[in-house]
């Protein structure tokens, strides 16, 4: 548990330096592995939520959403890292066809990949849009101990 | 005396899951959620946003731009362009870059048809192609670059050439916006005036 919040800290004076529109970092433990974004499209909802509306508090004023029949594809808006002293599987999938996974050219519904100890990989994120509205979507993160098969 | 050994079954069933899931790390799901509005194409992330009568954002949020009695800024005259002809509008549409994360952005903006080209009498506006630049009507081109700096916008004009065509043909054309982060942008696209390293 130290060690996480170490993290945290280190990560916020990071931050503080490079993007200071970012009020607070959203971060997030789900069993040992942290789950956080640098990017000020992320938020804390209890836990860390993507939200690129008006409901954010990082949005500036301007830059409302996503247009209608659009790919926007956010290079590693979300971070996962092992804080577990084993090695872990990270399942990320999403549950709408409007979400996609990123960590190199090709998105995909579904990833996954191993983490060692204290390892972190980046992951983007490709949203596609339809029509006009608010989106609500949801993606699962699952972990399991040891590497991925 | 029936009821307590069930009683106590039950709190022993509940133990040993408790004790199941804090003793062994096993599989651990959790779901997380993404939020978005899908908004106009004049208010969004990197905006498009009409700066005269001929473009207008459409009931679906797009930018149209409708150069026709079709366009519902159509004042009853001046029916399209005429055969023969080279039109060019020097503000038609302005792209911007709302990103919130104040980076600069490489746009490119590329026409289905050489009917319709693009420049910028602003400036800043390269060709894909040579990275020549498309200042005017004459050096309009069909696919143009540019880098647009955090929350600044670019005018962009369009140049048509009715050269060649019929008066009722009608002209259907996709444009087609494409944004990177600067120093993301693929190889075709390095002579949009990129600032220049001092390594």
């Amino acid at each position: 548990m130290k060690k996480i919040i170490i993290a945290i800290i280190l990560l916020l004076i990071a931050l503080g330096l490079r993007a200071p529109a970012i009020s607070v970092m959203a971060a997030d433990t789900i069993s040992g592995v942290l789950l956080y974004s640098t990017s000020p499209y992320a938020k804390n909802e209890g836990n860390l939520t993507i939200d690129i509306t008006e409901n954010n508090p990082n949005y500036p004023g301007y830059g409302n959403g996503l247009s209608p029949g659009s790919v926007y594809r956010f290079d590693g808006l979300l971070t996962i890292e092992n804080s577990n002293d084993f090695p872990v599987c990270v399942i990320l999938e999403s549950q709408s066809d409007l979400v996609k996974f990123y960590t190199d050219d090709q998105s995909l519904p579904a990833i996954s990949f191993t983490l060692d100890v204290n390892e972190s990989m980046s992951v983007g994120v490709e949203l596609n849009t339809a029509e006009l509205g608010l989106m609500e979507e949801y993606y699962s993160i699952q972990i399991m101990e040891g590497g991925c098969q | 005396m029936r009821k307590m050994p069930l009683g106590i079954l039950g709190a022993m069933v509940a133990l040993s899951l408790v004790i199941g899931v804090s003793a062994t790390f096993s599989d651990y799901n959790a779901d997380r959620s993404i939020h978005w509005n899908i908004t106009t194409d004049d208010t969004e992330l990197i905006d498009l946003k009409p700066i005269q009568p001929y473009a207008y954002i459409a009931d679906n949020g797009e930018l149209v731009v409708d150069f026709s009695p079709n366009n519902p800024n159509y004042p009853g005259y001046g029916d399209g362009v005429s055969p023969a002809s080279e039109y060019n509008f020097n503000e038609v549409f302005a792209v911007s870059n709302h990103l919130w994360e104040n980076m600069p952005i490489v746009v490119r903006i590329t026409s289905s048809n050489t009917h319709v080209e693009f420049y910028s009498h602003e400036g800043g506006v390269y060709a894909v192609d040579g990275g020549a630049l498309a200042t005017a009507s004459d050096s309009a081109r069909d696919d143009v670059c540019f880098v647009l700096g955090p929350n600044s916008e670019k005018k962009i004009g369009m140049d048509l050439s009715a050269n060649g065509d019929s008066p009722g043909d009608v002209w259907d054309l996709t444009m087609t916006v494409k944004a990177y982060r600067l120093g993301t942008e693929p190889a075709e696209l390095s002579n949009c005036g990129q600032p220049v390293v001092v390594e």
